[in-house]
């Protein structure tokens, strides 16, 4: 069996193994994540979220994603290369509104930079840490143990310290994609 | 004269002292105390301070500007809760601090705003030798129950972000020796220790292994069908109740088999047919049945059971079952029973599979409830249907399973709320040796005015005392009043104001806000009158002069016992700490009872009276619709012990016990006749503690027979596993009345309690309508009624009409009460002759809506129901009735007056019950105290109940007959989502959150 098709059995089992707990009040939620940046220079980011939804009235979760690019700066005909690794803290307010679960938060973390240059055979490495908050508003919308997440992010972060400037303030769009499993209380 | 000081403030300047903390100074000591005559002090617990101190020692790193330096820091502070302390919500403080930074001394003052709940803060600290104030964050925690050393001290964090700096030490309480101990310590029971486990029995024989899986498959039946889950959750309302529906539809698959009481048989039949695979015998394998029946119930299920309600660690039954196969194998071994030893090997596989499915059903129970605290282990597994049929096999499985004791020969009387105020009256001036009031409410303003039945409640005490002052020469004895009081209603409804008073008659000043001046003179005049009367008695200002002044204080006083107070050092439940656990703080006392001169030794000395109620004008009149009952015997002891369990439980020590409230060796007890007045009365521990009354609800409502009645009216219906118990309790043919007030008509009508009320009661709906053919086939009943009741526009007779009304045309109740057809003339014509009647205002003087707040429940096996309905005094029954109901509807009447209608009703009860004198099978129960049907009653809040049979168990059912005719009965969703509406989604998901604490 290839990779590939191991990926897919797993994929096609996930949502059996969501056996419904009886008096449960919250969910576990393991998925993908594919972000948008909106405006100049958006990019997409995929990436992997885990969260837990307590009594489905809020959500924490962790959410890491990485996108890449590079360009050519058309001054100095040097090739730059971005990375931007996010891992953040999701907080968030569930809100039941009709089928759907309204969910104003913010997700806090840290924004890594890696920028790679090269200008001929002389390359350059540089990377800056930013702290990141992004106020956000998304919907949660579920067919089966399948959840669907699409968001908006207004994202705030500091100027990162790099040779070319890398701006990562302004509107981002995602969809989650999780698994959702019913879980009890957790309590000692 | 000067003024007093509690014993816990006498010790106060000198308590703190670290070393001590080490040392365990202030354990308790053995001397024994002085009688109060003799001039001991008598010990309470008193009231709580309004701002409390702390001292502090921490060490840690500060910035000094060229550089960080240890510094070490002892520190004084004061706090003082801006809100209700037991909201644990915001307090604010001012601390000052001294000690050594790097080789220089360092000072300062703090002002500091906190967050009990979170146990942190904020605050400004001005440090003297920087000149400078900074921005300071704290956060505190016990670490452990009680405190990180005991005495509640805590392990503080502060916190200066702006300067890099922080210290890490202690605080201790200062001034208050109740701290870190007024909790149990521990937060849980264990359940089994850790033992090895004996090497397992095994067989490879088919048959029986087929056998054992026969039995494995129906002990889940029994389980299922003795109390059946219903409260799914989901996403949605919805969802949650297909769910709900799906489990009842397998439900009702089953029981198209077999029913719920031929799976118990079922049970029992295939167990005997495993052990003669076993054995080859049957005569063996009944015998070894029985026998594994008494050693399953004596070992594992009535210990296991007997912990329902509490919080559970190491929760399995392995430990029980291990002691029950020693002792199963040992009368196996020593008998004559089974002769081989192959046969006993192959016996004990099968009572060790035995054992290993209530483990099984146990921790499924565990999960399926998703609380170990609503395990149970149903009772049917170790007993036959026909040994729980009788009133004496019921009484003695309920008293087995709780632990507690029936008693005979007392007299019991069941009255309505506005009866409590005049009987707490007569009991406080009657007192001869002690009264105990023990209360949750007792409130001083009401409607932003003295409270008048508070203040009727304190003017008795003073005048009481007074008199007995006056008699003081002559008598040379002095009774002792205690009051029990929680500390919520204590803060929210102003008491301190009242317990002042009465806790120095001799020194306090009268400056109640709200009164009027009628009120104001009545109570200085009281207090002058008290204060010359002690300076007339030549006895007390001799004892004085030699006792001292603080004698004195002590003596003429009530004795104030504040219970459950904010402790910051107890926190459990969550996973770390203060963060996600909560506080016992939001445990309450919720017992309600007032006894006097209860003795072990005279059985017939003691008075007690237990009600729903608490003190106050709120809880007089037909708005506020409550019962009480008035106790006399030997049952009242247990009410003594309770109470000394209570104060034990708050921090006082076994020498600090009030010389009163300690036993006496009993007096052997004179029985009944016939059992007349037989009562238990069990009393709910606050907090962690055990859970009886619980318990004995449970053991009635899954084991009354077949064909009995139940009428279970609650002003808080929240939980789900008393209804899943009646609910099984339908399944096996019982008829059940469940009954709940709607919005309009609850006491505590919040959207977080009458949204679990609205899904309750709709799953109990959706059992009706997908069990509606097993629970006819059964001949069961399940009914859902709501006290939706209008204004009484014509006082009672609105109500007496309203019964008319309903009873006319509800099939169900004219098959339920067949006495109808007599009675209704009776009911109309009381109501037609009553109409010039008009409702009382409430104190705002706008007539009261009526709010359904009973807690008395009644219940009754099928033969003795239909000979006591069959009785033809059911008009002159329910004529007493009325005409004693329409006398609470009088403020004006005086105590003799109502209570000759309440004797009447007695009298009647008594002729009834002669109908079932001698019917086999006959048994009754009926149960009045302070629990309501919700998880919070169950699992946190101090309860107590009397649970009594026989004639003195009628009058309830009477009222409760009257309130059936009266309720609004559930048919279809529309009528209860109107009476009760349902919640929001997220409100729903709030309160099934919230549900434990509702």
């Amino acid at each position: 069996m290839t990779a590939r098709w191991r990926v897919t059995l797993l994929l096609a089992v996930l949502p059996g193994l969501a056996a419904p707990a009886q008096a449960q009040l919250g969910e576990v939620q393991v998925g993908v994540i594919g972000s948008q940046g909106l405006g100049q220079g958006g990019r997409r980011a995929p990436g992997l979220v885990v969260g837990l939804a307590g009594a489905r009235l809020v959500y924490i979760g962790v959410r890491g994603t990485r996108d890449g690019e590079t360009r050519t700066d058309a001054a100095t005909s040097t090739v730059v290369t971005d990375h931007a690794t996010l891992l953040a803290l999701d907080l968030a307010a569930i809100i039941p509104a009709g089928p759907l679960e309204v969910m104003p938060g913010v997700s806090l973390g840290a924004l890594r930079h890696d920028q790679h240059t090269a200008q001929g055979a002389t390359t350059n490495d540089v990377r800056s840490t930013n702290f990141l908050v992004a106020p956000s508003l998304s919907a949660e919308l579920h067919a089966g143990s399948v959840g669907l997440i699409p968001e908006v992010q207004y994202q705030f972060s500091g100027r990162p310290d790099l040779a070319y400037p890398v701006r990562r303030v302004g509107w981002l769009v995602s969809l989650r994609v999780v698994f959702v499993w019913e879980v009890g209380r957790v309590r000692t | 004269m000067p003024a007093p000081r509690s014993k816990w403030c006498r010790t106060g300047p000198v308590a703190f002292v670290f070393a001590a903390l080490a040392t365990g100074a202030g354990r308790a000591t053995a001397q024994v105390p002085r009688a109060p005559d003799l001039g001991g002090h008598t010990v309470s617990l008193g009231q709580p301070k309004l701002w409390h101190w702390q001292v502090g020692l921490g060490a840690g790193a500060l910035n000094a500007g060229s550089g960080s330096s240890g510094a070490v820091r002892t520190e004084i502070g004061t706090y003082h809760s801006v809100v209700n302390p037991i909201a644990s919500f915001a307090e604010i403080g001012a601390e000052g601090y001294s000690g050594m930074r790097g080789a220089d001394p360092d000072g300062g003052l703090r002002g500091i705003l906190r967050i009990p709940y979170m146990g942190m803060g904020v605050g400004a600290d001005y440090n003297f030798r920087d000149g400078r104030v900074d921005f300071l964050h704290t956060i505190y925690t016990p670490v452990r129950r009680g405190g990180l050393f005991g005495r509640g001290t805590l392990l503080r964090f502060d916190w200066y972000p702006f300067r890099s700096g922080w210290t890490l030490g202690v605080s201790l309480p200062l001034l208050d020796q109740l701290a870190g101990r007024d909790r149990p310590l521990r937060d849980h029971v264990v359940v089994a220790a850790d033992l090895p486990l004996p090497a397992p029995h095994r067989s490879r024989d088919l048959a029986l292994t087929a056998a054992l899986d026969t039995v494995r498959v129906s002990a889940e039946w029994v389980r299922r069908l003795v109390v059946p889950f219903t409260d799914h959750d989901a996403r949605t309302a919805a969802l949650a109740e297909g769910r709900t529906a799906h489990a009842l539809t397998e439900l009702r698959t089953h029981l198209a088999v077999r029913s719920a009481e031929a799976e118990v048989r079922f049970y029992h039949a295939a167990v005997e047919h495993a052990f003669a695979i076993a054995t080859g015998s049957e005569v063996a394998a009944s015998a070894l049945a029985q026998r594994a029946r008494e050693v399953i119930l004596e070992e594992i299920l009535v210990p296991y059971d007997r912990l329902l309600g509490r919080k559970k660690h190491n929760d399995t039954i392995d430990d029980l079952a291990v002691a029950a196969r020693g002792r199963f194998a040992r009368w196996l071994a020593t008998g004559a029973v089974v002769g081989s030893d192959s046969g006993i090997e192959r016996s004990m596989t099968v009572f060790e599979a035995l054992t290993g499915m209530l483990e099984v059903e146990r921790r499924t129970a565990s999960r399926e409830w998703d609380d170990a605290r609503l395990s149970w282990l149903p009772l049917q597994y170790g007993l036959l249907p026909e040994q729980y049929d009788e009133q004496e096999e019921l009484e003695s499985l309920v008293a087995r399973v709780t632990g507690g004791r029936f008693h005979d020969g007392n007299q019991l009387a069941y009255v309505a709320n506005l009866q409590f105020h005049a009987e707490l009256l007569k009991m406080i001036g009657e007192t001869r040796d002690y009264q105990v009031l023990w209360i949750h409410d007792f409130p001083a303003i009401t409607a932003g005015r003295l409270d008048w039945a508070s203040a009727a409640v304190v003017h008795r005490y003073l005048e009481t005392l007074t008199a007995r002052v006056e008699a003081y020469d002559v008598t040379l004895r002095l009774p002792s009043f205690f009051i029990l009081l929680d500390q919520h209603y204590y803060e929210e409804r102003h008491s301190r104001l009242l317990m002042n008073i009465l806790e120095d008659p001799l020194s306090a000043k009268v400056r109640p806000p709200g009164a009027t001046d009628q009120q104001v003179a009545l109570m200085v005049d009281d207090i002058r009158r008290l204060r010359e009367a002690v300076h007339r008695s030549r006895a007390l200002m001799a004892e004085a002069r030699e006792y001292g002044g603080d004698w004195l204080h002590n003596r003429i006083k009530v004795h104030v016992n504040i219970t459950n107070r904010a402790d910051a050092s107890f926190y459990a439940g969550g996973l770390v700490s203060t963060m996600f656990g909560y506080p016992d703080d939001v445990m309450r006392d919720h017992r309600k009872v007032a006894f006097r001169d209860v003795r072990e030794d005279q059985p017939d000395s003691g008075r007690a009276i237990l009600t729903g109620t608490g003190v106050g004008q709120q809880y007089l009149g037909p708005g506020w619709d409550d019962r009480s009952l008035m106790a006399r015997g030997a049952v009242l002891a247990d009410l003594k012990t309770a109470a000394r369990e209570a104060l034990l439980s708050q921090g006082l020590r076994i020498s600090d016990i009030p010389a009163p409230l300690l036993a006496e060796i009993p007096a052997p007890e004179v029985g009944g006749e016939d059992g007349n007045g037989r009562a238990a009365l069990f009393s709910n521990g606050t907090g962690y503690l055990s859970k009886p009354v619980d318990v004995a609800k449970a053991v009635l409502y899954s084991m009354m027979p077949p064909g009995s009645v139940f009428k279970i009216p609650d002003s808080l219906w929240n939980s789900s596993f008393f209804a899943g118990l009646l609910t099984g309790a339908a399944l096996r043919g019982c008829h059940v009345l469940i009954i709940a007030p709607a919005l309009a008509n609850a006491p505590s009508n919040g959207f977080p309690q009458m949204g679990r009320a609205n899904e309750l009661f709709a799953r109990l709906l959706l059992v009706r309508q997908l069990l509606a053919t097993p629970i006819a086939a059964s001949g069961g009943e399940l009914r859902t009624g709501l006290y939706a009741l209008p204004l009484d526009e014509h006082g009672f007779a609105s109500r007496a009409g309203r019964w008319a009304d309903q009873v006319d045309t509800s099939a169900f109740l004219r098959a339920l009460l067949p006495f109808v057809p007599d009675v209704e003339p009776v009911v109309r014509h009381f109501a037609a002759d009553s109409a010039r009647w008009q409702p009382p205002p409430d104190s705002a003087g706008v007539p009261l809506r009526p709010r359904l707040h009973q807690k008395v429940q009644f219940m009754a096996t099928a033969p003795l129901w239909h000979a006591i309905t069959a009785s033809t005094t059911w008009p002159r029954f329910m004529e007493a009735y009325l005409q004693y109901r329409r006398a609470t509807y009088d403020t004006t009447l005086r105590y003799e007056e109502i209570k000759g209608y309440s004797d009447s009703l007695e009298a009647i009860a008594v002729h009834i019950a002669e109908e079932a004198r001698g019917v086999t099978g006959a048994a009754s129960f009926a149960i009045l105290g302070s629990q309501n049907m919700g998880y919070r009653s169950m699992f946190m809040d101090g309860e107590i109940g009397m649970l009594f049979t026989g004639p003195q168990s009628l009058p309830p059912l009477v009222d409760l007959v009257f309130m059936a005719g009266t309720v609004t009965w559930v048919d279809d969703r529309a009528t209860l989502d109107r009476l009760l509406p349902p919640p929001s989604e997220l409100e729903r998901r709030f309160a099934r959150l919230m549900k434990d604490g509702l």
